[in-house]
């Protein structure tokens, strides 16, 4: 049998009711006081017109939690752009940053829906390889053996998706000095940094000396707090950065917004206990997952952080597409298989946690049959 | 090492150097005492914030389908097919604003070096978003359907009229423009038909367009005029099945899928469009009229809130009498030409603005006449 990702993904279509492990859609509410506050900007009427670069207040907001959890200093009057959720960032930025033939370093495995941006501005990627190995972590030297003269940006995606791997603090201590050494610009996308596990630190290289200058913090709410749909990302950068990317922001579409972004004020200003009860969580489905998989006979690199588990199904002698599609058309269980995040991931599913653990079980037993069912074991 | 400035210096693209040049009028710009151009902040009716806070009530905080969720598709894919751009929901994608619309269509449409052909005067905003794609801007007036050759690649350029204008509040003349269109259409472009004041018309006689010629055109549009929602971001694209995939993909590529409390929020003002499109039309018609019988030489609208000022019979230098009115009354009112060289000797205002600023702009013309 062969299936490409295509037909997996409109047989997806088909099934609106399968357990879905593909999305990175969290499955929790956002939490109670966010929703307060958002319904509370709607009744008091501000729901009006913001500035570009983001209401002040949430601004304000993103200044404090990046002082207080990243040790990141910047100035919410010209160093901050609210955006519509964070992929609009990272677009934003690439549009403001690449010229036609400039070149920016990306971990792989990679979320490819950043590709369209780079390759819309003309940028060449340059994939810097991960492995299970080493639990996906980048590894500075092979960075720096790709810089060329064309190299602009550096891009760090830590934890990773798809991969939970992470920056070691020590990694991004050497990456920082390679960025300033072969003068490069980092965008350091931090949207799963609240969650990390088993002791796992998150180190932002934004707050390194000399960094702050050629750094571009990127985050949002959609993860942390459950917000996918509220669309609200952010940018932290040296001000000249942020004036580009913020008049693109007002072409493209104006502004994000308002109601959103009064939530997130809510959501930065207010009790965080709501974001380490869905850690927990995670952690909980995560070490089940990893002890469930690895009976399957799947491998993996120690998904450190995030929420996925990035596993390589070659044992079981089935390419991953077909396995992906099997498990979906028969069981009623969607994963999404590697080849969605760089052509050379064919042996590796990204499965999410973000089903309760229940749903979870029942996916392993239903996966459990499909590589029974059609496994030829190496 | 490098400096902080050089980093920043080198690190920008040179066409985000030069939009950000271009967006300096309107990041700086400051408000006057009394300002006829801005609209006053209204919020939508309590029916639209009540469906927002319903859906915040059911969970209704997640990713929804990229091109939005299905009953509002299917709403704007029923009023476009009515006023003659028949499509279906999965020609329609939900986006965050017309803005947003616009730019997903210029972008995936057109080339650097392709034309983008621009009917009367438009936001310097849109010529803005054209000079950062890099695309050749000619304008053009409704009745110079003679400026399409024929045999183009289809690729190569692309008409955008809006109808009715966010300028100056007219609808173009429909036997000029279904003559432009038709010649654009055969010529090869692609025409885009900017309907984000089709809500705000005066006379609600519907849209009328060919539908032999609507079924060809892509269609973007808003929900932030005529529903009091700029605040909200929800705009759409209809488009012809195969001039669909595009923009969409560019759309989830870059914000993924718009706020479903704002899609829901949406739905319920197209539900409940006809009250409140009633309302509004009777206030800004009764504003309009205040206007003109307080002596203010009024153009002719066919929608609200935009509305030019005739002032030729007083000079044709709308840059030197906005000045005037600033120093005589203190309000701030725009010279036309900043939306096109056409409109030479008139001044703009916005029906939605303060009514003291109004009153400001009647008493100007008053002591002008006198």
């Amino acid at each position: 049998m062969t299936v490409n990702i295509f037909e997996l993904m409109e047989l997806a279509k088909a099934k609106p009711n399968a357990i879905s492990l593909g999305l990175g859609d969290p499955d929790f509410a956002t939490p109670e006081h966010i929703v307060a506050a958002a319904k509370a900007a709607i009744d008091d009427g501000r729901t009006g017109p913001v500035e570009p670069t983001g209401l002040l207040e949430l601004r304000q907001a993103i200044g404090r939690k990046l002082a207080r959890d990243n040790g990141v200093l910047v100035d919410p009057q010209s160093e901050v752009l609210v955006t519509t959720g964070g992929q609009e960032a990272l677009f934003l930025l690439v549009q403001a940053l690449i010229e036609p033939g400039d070149e920016i370093i990306v971990p792989d495995p990679r979320y490819t829906s950043y590709d369209d941006a780079i390759l819309l501005a003309g940028g060449r990627m340059v994939l810097a390889p991960t492995d299970e190995a080493h639990a996906f972590e980048l590894d500075p030297d092979e960075v720096e053996a790709r810089i060329t003269p064309r190299t602009k940006l550096l891009l760090l995606i830590s934890p990773n998706n798809p991969t939970g791997g992470i920056n070691r603090p020590e990694t991004v201590r050497r990456l920082a000095e390679i960025a300033q050494e072969r003068d490069l610009i980092v965008i350091a996308d931090e949207i799963y940094e609240k969650f990390v596990y088993d002791g796992a630190q998150h180190l932002s290289i934004g707050s390194l000396p000399g960094m702050r200058e050629r750094t571009i913090t990127l985050n949002g709410m959609s993860k942390t707090y459950a917000m996918t749909g509220w669309r609200i990302g952010y940018l932290a950068a040296p001000a000249g950065f942020i004036r580009a990317a913020a008049s693109l922001k007002q072409m493209v579409n104006i502004q994000a917004p308002t109601v959103s972004q009064w939530a997130s004020v809510a959501a930065l200003d207010g009790p965080q206990d709501c974001v380490e009860e869905m850690r927990r969580a995670y952690a909980t489905r995560r070490a089940y997952l990893m002890e469930a998989l690895s009976d399957l006979g799947f491998s993996f690199g120690t998904p450190w952080g995030g929420l996925y588990i990035w596993a390589n199904v070659s044992s079981c002698g089935i390419d991953a597409v077909e396995l992906s599609y099997r498990l979906l058309q028969e069981e009623d269980v969607l994963i999404l298989p590697g080849v969605g995040f760089g052509e050379r991931w064919k042996d590796y599913v990204r499965i999410t946690l973000l089903q309760p653990l229940e749903q979870l079980e029942l996916v392993v037993e239903r996966l459990g049959r499909v590589v029974e069912r059609y496994a030829v074991r190496k | 090492m490098t400096t902080p400035a050089s980093t920043v210096e080198r690190g920008l693209a040179a066409r985000a150097r030069a939009c950000d040049a271009a967006s300096d009028e309107g990041l700086l710009d400051h408000p006057y005492p009394l300002d006829a151009t801005a609209a006053e902040e209204v919020n939508p009716p309590r029916f639209i914030r009540e469906a927002a806070k319903a859906a915040l009530d059911r969970g209704e905080t997640h990713y929804t389908a990229r091109h939005g969720i299905a009953p509002l598709r299917t709403k704007l894919a029923e009023r476009a097919t009515r006023d003659g751009f028949p499509v279906g929901p999965e020609e329609t994608i939900v986006t965050n604003g017309a803005a947003e619309a616009l730019y997903v269509v210029l972008q995936t449409a057109l080339r650097p070096g392709d034309t983008v052909f621009l009917v009367g005067p438009v936001s310097p905003q849109v010529v803005a978003l054209a000079t950062f794609l890099q695309l050749r801007v000619e304008r053009l007036r409704l009745d110079q359907a003679e400026r399409f050759p024929t045999g183009w690649d289809s690729s190569a350029g692309l008409l955008l009229v809006a109808a009715p204008s966010a300028v100056t509040g007219q609808m173009p003349a429909a036997p000029q423009l279904r003559a432009l269109i038709d010649r654009a259409l055969d010529a090869g472009a692609t025409v885009v038909v900017d309907r984000s004041r089709a809500w705000c018309l005066y006379r609600d006689a519907g849209y009328g367009f060919d539908p032999s010629l609507g079924g060809r055109c892509i269609t973007i549009g808003s929900f932030s005029t005529a529903f009091s929602m700029p605040g909200w971001r929800v705009g759409y694209v209809t488009a012809p099945g195969h001039q669909v995939s595009a923009p969409l993909e560019l759309k989830q590529a870059m914000s993924i899928c718009t706020s479903p409390i704002a899609q829901f929020a949406a739905l319920a003002a197209l539900e409940g469009a006809d009250v409140w499109l009633a309302e509004r039309r009777s206030f800004f018609a009764a504003r309009r009229d205040a206007l003109l019988r307080a002596g203010v030489p009024l153009a002719p609208a066919d929608a609200w809130p935009a509305q030019l000022i005739d002032a030729r019979p007083f000079g044709d230098d709308d840059i030197a009498l906005a000045a005037q009115a600033a120093e005589a009354r203190n309000v701030r009112v725009e010279p036309a030409t900043r939306y096109g060289a056409e409109l030479r000797g008139y001044l703009r205002i916005d029906l939605r603005a303060p009514r003291q600023a109004l009153d400001a702009v009647a008493e100007f013309f008053g002591a002008l006449a006198t």
